[in-house]
Order: structure tokens, then C-alpha cells, then sequence
């Protein structure tokens, strides 16, 4: 396990929430793929981890969950984002804009 | 709703897991098919895509952490353990759950009553600031009551010295009892009444549920026709009329316009609050302007009087005791004569609501504490011997991981529910027991309106609950702190630790239960010597019952003394009737009136009056109550004003004043009356409040020669030929009553009640204690002994080795019983010596409980350690013979 993957444990939520955001309902495997394919592979979470955020983003009210059936007939779970999550995408997006800025002026200056 | 469904998955945490798995699986599944689609081998798929997923079981942990609540389903999961436990042992569950339902129904039970009695708050707003200013009879008086009532001008003056603005009392009221006879709907009503300025609700501050309270414009003599009503009497005879307010009742011959209703919770004065000197009765009916004139006392008029106030704002108890010390002195110095006589004592309504209940209260609540204790001792017993027995069990858990906090988890969640059941069976219990004790409860303490199971006795009940589940685990969870860890603890091995635990909780048990056993006795023993002591009357095959005349029908005294006179002869008459005589109260009913006496010939002492109580009465009235006459004679008709006037005095008068010379034929003093009187007869003492109290001097004069104000309301005693101890039969009930009636058709009969009933009422407070102690003391010992029973067959088990090696030597089968045997006696003698230095102690609070026995009664001693041992010896007795009938061989054998 890198380096990278360790700080993304803290930037999951937000890059799960973003993504449901954007692309609507997602299964795990789903938003796992999206984060690993739009990072160009650079950020490769272990995928198991994913699921406790998810779970605690569903007992906060940010996202929703619904069992599906996929087309080759497995059952699935899939994550919508609330509307209560959406502010909270926009929070969190911020907060997250503003700290990275933060560190990038310190390496600068440094 | 999402936390119902958190709670739901708690509970139930394999729906959880399942459908985390699932979806872990899912993803495992997805990932396996795109590797395997981009080429990779079925087994290296699955494997690449388990490799990346990682730990499933720790991420599954963490997503049940945020979707359920931890401690919930660790509470779930430790309740299906406990559950399956106890089924598993259903006589373990059972004696423990019994012990506690016991022990905690009792102590629930107890509580209920101080509830009821103590902490539920009183229908009048701040009491402690309500005040019962209560007139204390000078020392040297020796009155037998150290209240005693105030005159009407003392009221005035007081009034003006105290009450108002600036002084120590807002305002100031008086107050008296009285009866009314309500007419108007078919035959007449007597009504409980209190006669109550209109400053007594002032100072009350309580509002009507209807109309209003009267004014002090009305509470002036000639007018006061108003009427206010209790909410019971409203509901009752008056069938809860809409339009009660501004209707008028027929109140002796007058028209009374009702002004309000109070509320039902409003009771004031309670009878049983007051002292006995105020026959104020209970659950008052109606209540009626005093009227308190000015100016020299009027025939009938009755003036005793209770002052009750309210304080000032900003002024304490203290500073109105002061301020009322001043009004004395004042008083003092204006009526030189009077000195002694305007000493009082302020009492709050709130202390005096809970007076004299609070001490057998507590002492109750105190020995149900014992009841309690013990049962727990018991359960911590039981719990104690099952984790010894499930020591293997337990270090096999440790092995695998279980931390001690887990296991000692375990074992409070499975207290904590055999404690629920426990409370759970106790309350009802409880509320069976209670049940069947209200009659007894009802007399015993008449200021309970019912026993009240509000929230409190709830939270009190589940606190209890809790309090003795932790209590009961604590002493296994010692066992899990000395290291039950040891997996090497084999079975041949004897632990000595925890047996010392055991017997030091059995030794405590036969303690408390000695300690209650003792109380029980020593109460039963006092009841015994009440009961053959008496009231000094025999009470079999009387009667008595109430009369009430109207005052405007019999305006001054002689009418009503002609009454009294013709009501004897017709009642005589009848062929039942042994005896009839008149009183204005029965034996043991409360109620007298004292006076001071003077002696012809010898020195007055003016430091010393000479006090004794005294009541007018009719001829007959000792034989038809069964008072043996010791010298001289009854009152005859003949005793008229016309003729010399005469008294009958008690044995204690005579003792007191002639001793050593007979009474008969002397002469003693009444200073209201103009004449003395001659003492014609001496009769026997006899008592008016309570098989204890003190006999006091005692003078009787005739209703026919004694101006008697109070005399409208008289009990009628009637001693009858052969009735059964049940009471008196209807029909002769009726013959009664018609004998009355023939006389004056409109005068109600109320209260009938057979004398044995007036003593069993005045025992009532003994008999109530006696139950609950002696229920309680037997309810300990049965715990106790179990408790024996428990260690005594463990430690026999723990022996069987040995036993089986000592039987092989040569030892008999009786002399392992006797092993047995001594064992337990050595734990039942050492308790029993622990209680009886406990019982010493325990003694000296019962000391005022106590009467015609000493606290370190001989007898009690030496029984109550005798039943115990015996009780203790059955208990072993099980055990022992299993010993005996153990075979050598096969204990050898095994291991």
C-alpha cells in the first residue's frame, strides 16, 4: 500500500460524493472504478474500505442506498446522493480546496 | 426512523452482517468477471480481486459499527446468552429469581406506603409555611396531652398582636369541630363538619373546584348561612348537581346557601394530624363560617379552639415563635391569673402532616432494607457457586480471547435480568400483599387515602432493581478478578477462596434474619400483653352508637337530658337488652374533657392544681360498657338538680387523692359548678385513646344534674343478652333504633360499632407492624436457610472425595452426616451469635414500639435463636444424608 492510498483514506467520502454527484446511482464496484479510472490508476484505494465511508455517509443522510438487480442478475447495492449530501459535496469540496491551497503555499514558500 | 432501524439491526445483527456480505461479495464477484473478461485465469481473478479488496472482516466490523449501535447488540447477544442459560438451568433461575422478587416486592411494598404517607405532596401550597399554633398546657398540670385547646378571646387579641402587615403572620384563622344534621331528603343526615373563620382558608390559600370560599363579611355572628362542600359530599348525596352553587341545605333546622365545592384532595384538618384533645373527624363533609363573637362565652357554645396562620413573607418559624413569646409575656402581665396559660408551640402543617409517621416509616423501610439484603446474599450466593462450577467454562473463554470485562459483562447482563424478572414478580407481589392488608392499612394508618403507586414508587422500584442486580454480580465478578483464568484448576482440587466469600454472605443472612426474627417476636409479645391488658371494659356484646340532636329542636341542656332519660327507658325496655347508658364518647374513641378540681377542707395549691378528666354521663353507662364498680353505687334517675349533687370517680382519682381512705362519701369541687359534689361510687379504670396510655384521675357527674353544653352528640352504649362476637343482628339494629325514634323521630343514628371492634381498632398500628415485621423476619429466614442449604451442599460436594476416602477407612455412614452436620451448624451458631449482638442494638429503636416488654425480652432471646438453629438444621439436614448415602467406590472412582 503507498503512501498516496493512506491520505486518500481521509479524501474518500468526498471523492465517492463528487462522483455520485456527477454520474448519479453507483454501485461500490462503480465508484471504486470511476476514482481509480479518472486518477489514471494513480490513486488505488483498497477497495474494501470504501464500504464502511459509504455506510457512514448513509447513516448521516448523505446518500441512499437501494438494492438493484444488475443485467447479469447479481443483486447490488447502489448509492444515490441526497440533497442534504450535495451541501454537504459543496462543504467538504471547499474545505478541501482551501487546505490543499494552504499546503501547496507552504511547500512554495518553505 | 433511521434510528428505529439501527435500533432493529442491532438486535438483530445477523440481518446486518448477511447483507454486508453480500455486498462485499458483489463487489469481489464484479471484479473477478472484468479481470477474468481482460484475460486473466477464473483462480487468479478471484484471487487478484481478494487481494485488493483486503480485509473484509474488519471493514464489515467497522460498516456494523456505522450502521448499528455496539453496545445494543453486545446487550442483544449477552441476553440470548443469559436467556439460554437459564432455561438451560431452570432451578437456579428460579430460586434466584424468587429471592429477589421477594426481597425487592417487599422493599416496594414499604415504599409505597412511605409514598403515600411521606413524599407525596400535600393539596396546600407551601405548607411548611402553614402554621398550627398549638396551646401547651402548663407543666404542673399533668393533663395527659400537652395540647390543649385555646379560648375565643385569646384568638382577638392574638389576632391583633401578630397578624397583618409587618407582623409575623399574613393572617390568622380558628377553627373547631362540629356535626350538622342535614335534612331536606328523605331521613336525616349527620354531616362531618369543621367550623372555620374565613382566615383559615386565607391562610390556606387553596381555591374551590367550584363557586368560591366564603368572606370574612360572612364569617360574622348573626350571619354566616353559607356553606362550602367537600368534593365528596358534592359527588355523593348530591349527585354532583351542576347548580350546587347558590343552592340552600338544611343544616340544623337552618338554611345554609352553598358558596363552592372543594377540590377532592383537600382535606383539611386531618383527624389523625391533630391531637386527640380535637375531635375533629375524618374526611370532613362541609365546611361553615365560624362566626367567633366577642364579648362573655353563650350556653352551647362550644370554644376550643385551634389557631392555624400563615407567615409572612421573609418571616421564619423562628421569628413568629418570638413574636408569639411576646404576646405572652404581654398576656402575662395583663392576666396575672392567667400565667401559664398562653405558652404555645408552632407546628408546620407539613411536619405535622408526616408526625408520628415518619419514625415506623423509616424503621420499616429499614427492615425491608434487611429483607432485601438477605435475598440478595442469596442470589450473590447461587451466582457465586455456578461461576465456581462454570469455572472450566469461563477459563476456556478466557484462552480463547474473551477479555474480563467481556465475561464480567456477561455475568451483570444475566443478574440484571434474573433482577428484572425478580422485580417484575415482586411488584406484583407487592401490590397482592398490599391488597390484602388494606383493611388493616386503612385503620392502622387512617391518613393514607390509599397506598400510592405513583412514578416514584416506579423509579424507586427500578433503581432498586439495578442497584441489586450489580450488587448480587459483584461477588462472582471477585471470583473473575482472582483469576478463573487458571485453565489447570482441576476437579480434585478443593478452592479455598471462594468458600470464604459464601460463608461469610450465609453467616450475614442468619444474622439479619435472627435480627427480624427477634423484632417479629418481641412486637408479637407486646401485642400480647396490650391485648391482656385491655381497655378496663369488657367489650363482648355491646354496642354503641351515635346520636345526634338538632339545636334548634332542643335549645338548652335539660331538654336534651330529658331526651337522654326517656331514650334509656325505651331502649331498656326491650327484651334483649342487658344495660343502656349514654357518654359523650365511647371507650377508646378518643375525645375528653379535663378540668381542674378542687377539694373541700383541704389547702388549694395554686403551683399544683389538681388535673383529672371528666365527663358527664348517664346511669347505666358502666354496666352497659362492662366497667366493674368497685364501692358505692351507680347514678340513679333520682340524681336530678333538685337532689344533692353527686360524682363517681375512677380507681386512679381515688388512689391518687384518698389514698389509703375510701372515696365514697367525700366531697370534691368542680369551680365552675356552685356546689361540691358528694362521691357516691368508684369504678374501675378504663382507657380512651389506646390500650397504652396512662390512666388518668377520672370524675363522672349525671347528665341530669350538669349543665353539659356538648351534650347534642352522644354515643349510646347498649349491652345485649348472648349476641355473638360478630356484631349485632339487623333486626335487633332496628328494635334500636325505633326505640330512639319513638322518642324523637328526627334523630339520626350513626357510627354503630361493636366494642370489640373499637379495641381491634386501637391495636390496628400493632397488629399492622406486628404482620410486616414477622412477615418480613419469616420471609428472611426462609432466605436464609436456602442461602445455608446452597453453601452447606457445595462444600459436601467439593468433599465427596474425601468422604468417599474416609467411608473406606471405616468411617460410618452417620459420622460423615455428622461432618456434614457440623459444618453448617458452625455457620448457622456463628450468624446466629452476629445476630444476636445485632438484635441488641436493633432493640433500643424498636424501645417506643414496645409496651408490657423489655427490648431484651429473656423469652424472645431465647426463642427466636431456637427456631432459627432449628430452621438451620433442616437446611442441613439434605445435604447431610446425601453424604451419607454416598458410595465409597464410585467417588473414588471418578477423576
Amino acid at each position: 500500500m503507498s503512501k498516496a492510498s493512506d491520505s486518500l483514506h481521509d479524501a474518500l467520502p468526498l471523492l465517492a460524493l463528487k462522483i455520485l454527484a456527477r454520474r448519479g446511482p453507483l454501485h461500490g464496484y462503480g465508484i471504486t472504478g470511476h476514482i481509480q479510472a479518472m486518477s489514471d490508476e494513480r490513486l488505488r484505494p483498497e477497495e474494501g474500505s470504501l464500504y464502511p465511508a459509504l455506510h457512514r455517509m448513509e447513516e448521516a443522510g448523505w446518500i441512499e442506498a437501494e438494492w438493484v438487480v444488475t443485467e447479469k442478475k447479481r443483486r447490488a447495492r447502489v448509492y444515490a446522493i441526497t440533497v442534504r449530501g450535495r451541501k454537504e459535496l459543496e462543504a467538504a469540496e471547499a474545505r478541501w480546496r482551501s487546505a490543499s491551497a494552504a499546503i501547496q503555499q507552504v511547500l512554495q514558500r518553505a | 426512523m433511521s434510528w428505529l432501524s439501527r435500533i432493529r439491526r442491532s438486535l438483530r445483527p445477523a440481518a446486518l452482517i448477511h447483507e454486508l456480505e453480500e455486498e462485499q461479495s458483489f463487489h469481489m464477484l464484479s471484479k473477478a468477471d472484468d479481470l477474468a473478461a481482460a484475460g486473466a485465469s477464473l483462480g487468479a481473478a478471484r484471487r487478484e480481486a481478494e487481494l485488493a479488496f483486503g480485509n473484509g472482516l474488519s471493514n464489515r466490523q467497522s460498516s456494523q459499527e456505522a450502521r448499528s449501535i455496539r453496545w445494543l447488540t453486545d446487550v442483544a447477544f449477552d441476553t440470548r446468552l443469559a436467556w439460554r442459560d437459564m432455561l438451560r438451568r431452570p432451578g437456579f433461575a428460579a430460586a434466584a429469581i424468587l429471592s429477589l422478587a421477594l426481597g425487592l416486592g417487599a422493599a416496594t411494598a414499604v415504599f409505597s406506603l412511605a409514598n403515600g404517607a411521606l413524599l407525596r405532596p400535600l393539596p396546600v401550597p407551601q405548607a411548611d409555611r402553614f402554621e398550627f399554633i398549638w396551646r401547651q398546657a402548663p407543666a404542673s398540670l399533668q393533663m395527659g396531652t400537652e395540647e390543649i385547646p385555646w379560648d375565643r378571646d385569646v384568638f382577638w387579641k392574638m389576632q391583633a398582636a401578630t397578624a397583618g402587615p409587618g407582623h409575623a403572620f399574613a393572617s390568622l384563622g380558628a377553627l373547631r369541630p362540629g356535626s350538622m344534621n342535614w335534612t331536606g331528603e328523605g331521613e336525616p343526615v349527620r354531616l362531618r363538619a369543621v367550623l372555620a373563620s374565613a382566615g383559615v382558608f386565607a391562610a390556606l390559600g387553596v381555591r374551590p373546584e367550584l363557586g368560591r370560599i366564603y368572606t370574612a363579611a360572612e364569617d360574622q355572628p348573626g350571619r354566616g348561612r353559607v356553606a362550602l362542600l367537600s368534593d365528596a359530599l358534592w359527588r355523593g348525596a348530591l349527585h354532583a348537581d351542576p347548580a350546587i352553587v347558590g343552592r340552600t341545605l338544611d343544616l340544623d333546622g337552618q338554611a345554609y346557601t352553598v358558596v363552592g365545592v372543594m377540590p377532592p384532595e383537600f382535606q383539611f384538618p386531618e383527624a389523625a394530624a391533630m391531637p386527640a384533645i380535637f375531635a375533629f373527624q375524618a374526611r370532613p363533609q362541609i365546611w361553615l363560617p365560624l362566626a367567633l363573637s366577642s364579648g362573655p362565652l353563650i350556653p352551647y357554645e362550644s370554644a376550643e379552639l385551634a389557631f392555624v396562620g400563615r407567615l409572612n413573607p421573609g418571616v421564619d418559624a423562628r421569628q413568629a415563635a418570638a413574636a408569639l413569646d411576646a404576646f405572652r409575656r404581654r398576656s402575662e402581665t395583663e392576666q396575672p391569673r392567667g400565667k401559664g396559660w398562653f405558652t404555645s408551640r408552632l407546628q408546620s402543617l407539613a411536619a405535622a402532616h408526616t408526625a408520628g409517621l415518619r419514625q415506623p416509616l423509616l424503621l420499616l423501610l429499614l427492615a425491608v432494607g434487611l429483607v432485601l439484603a438477605v435475598a440478595c446474599a442469596n442470589v450473590a450466593g447461587l451466582l457465586l457457586a455456578r461461576a465456581l462450577a462454570r469455572r472450566g467454562e469461563l477459563a476456556l473463554k478466557a484462552a480463547l480471547g474473551a477479555g474480563r470485562w467481556r465475561l464480567a459483562r456477561q455475568m451483570l447482563t444475566e443478574t440484571l435480568w434474573l433482577a428484572l424478572l425478580g422485580g417484575g414478580l415482586g411488584a406484583l407481589l407487592a401490590l397482592a400483599t398490599l391488597h390484602g392488608l388494606q383493611g388493616l392499612l386503612a385503620t392502622a394508618l387512617p391518613r393514607l387515602s390509599g397506598v400510592a403507586t405513583d412514578w416514584r414508587v416506579f423509579a424507586f422500584g427500578l433503581a432498586l432493581i439495578l442497584s441489586s442486580g450489580l450488587g448480587c454480580a459483584l461477588a462472582p465478578m471477585l471470583l473473575l478478578r482472582s483469576g478463573a483464568g487458571d485453565l489447570r484448576g482441576g476437579k480434585g482440587t478443593v478452592s479455598r477462596g471462594s468458600p470464604q466469600l459464601r460463608t461469610a454472605l450465609v453467616t450475614g443472612q442468619v444474622a439479619l434474619a435472627l435480627v427480624l426474627v427477634v423484632a417479629g417476636g418481641l412486637l408479637a409479645r407486646s401485642l400480647q400483653a396490650l391485648l391482656a391488658t385491655g381497655g378496663g371494659f369488657d367489650p363482648q356484646a355491646a354496642v354503641a352508637v351515635k346520636l345526634s340532636l338538632p339545636q334548634s329542636a332542643y335549645p338548652d341542656w335539660s331538654q336534651a337530658a330529658r331526651f337522654y332519660q326517656s331514650v334509656r327507658t325505651q331502649v331498656a325496655r326491650l327484651p334483649e337488652v342487658v344495660a343502656v347508658g349514654v357518654n359523650k364518647t365511647a371507650p377508646l374513641a378518643g375525645d375528653g374533657e379535663s378540668t381542674i378540681v378542687r377539694f373541700p377542707g383541704r389547702p388549694a395549691d395554686p403551683e399544683h392544681p389538681a388535673a383529672v378528666n371528666y365527663a358527664m354521663i348517664s346511669a347505666g353507662y358502666f354496666t352497659a360498657v362492662g366497667v366493674p364498680r368497685l364501692a358505692g353505687r351507680d347514678f340513679l334517675d333520682s340524681d336530678t338538680q333538685a337532689s344533692m349533687p353527686v360524682a363517681i370517680v375512677n380507681q386512679a382519682l381515688a388512689d391518687k387523692f384518698y389514698p389509703g381512705a375510701a372515696a365514697v362519701g367525700k366531697q370534691i369541687r368542680i369551680p365552675v359548678d356552685p356546689q361540691p359534689r358528694t362521691i357516691v361510687g368508684v369504678v374501675a379504670n378504663f382507657k380512651h385513646h389506646s390500650l397504652s396510655e396512662q390512666v388518668v384521675p377520672e370524675l363522672y357527674a349525671p347528665i341530669t344534674q350538669k349543665p353539659w353544653p356538648a351534650m347534642l352528640t352522644m354515643s349510646l352504649v347498649v349491652r345485649v343478652r348472648g349476641t355473638p362476637h360478630a356484631g349485632l343482628p339487623a333486626h335487633l339494629r332496628d328494635r334500636i333504633a325505633g326505640a330512639v325514634h319513638a322518642v324523637d323521630a328526627h334523630v339520626p343514628l350513626s357510627d354503630w360499632t361493636p366494642l370489640p371492634q373499637l379495641v381491634s381498632r386501637a391495636t390496628a398500628p400493632q397488629r399492622l407492624a406486628l404482620w410486616l415485621v414477622a412477615g418480613f423476619g419469616l420471609l428472611t429466614l426462609l432466605l436464609a436457610s436456602i442461602g445455608l442449604y446452597g453453601v452447606v451442599a457445595y462444600i459436601a460436594a467439593q468433599r465427596r472425595r474425601e468422604f468417599g476416602v474416609r467411608m473406606a477407612l471405616g468411617a460410618s455412614r452417620t459420622a460423615v452426616s455428622a461432618l456434614v452436620l457440623r459444618q453448617g451448624s458452625r455457620l448457622a451458631l456463628g450468624g446466629i451469635a452476629v445476630g444476636l449482638l445485632l438484635a441488641a442494638a436493633a432493640g433500643r429503636l424498636l424501645q417506643s414500639y414496645l409496651f408490657g416488654v423489655r427490648a431484651w425480652d429473656p423469652f424472645t432471646l431465647a426463642l427466636a435463636p431456637a427456631l432459627l438453629a432449628l430452621v438451620m438444621l433442616l437446611a442441613c439436614l439434605v445435604p447431610a444424608r446425601r453424604a451419607a448415602r454416598l458410595d465409597p467406590v464410585e467417588t473414588l472412582r471418578q477423576d
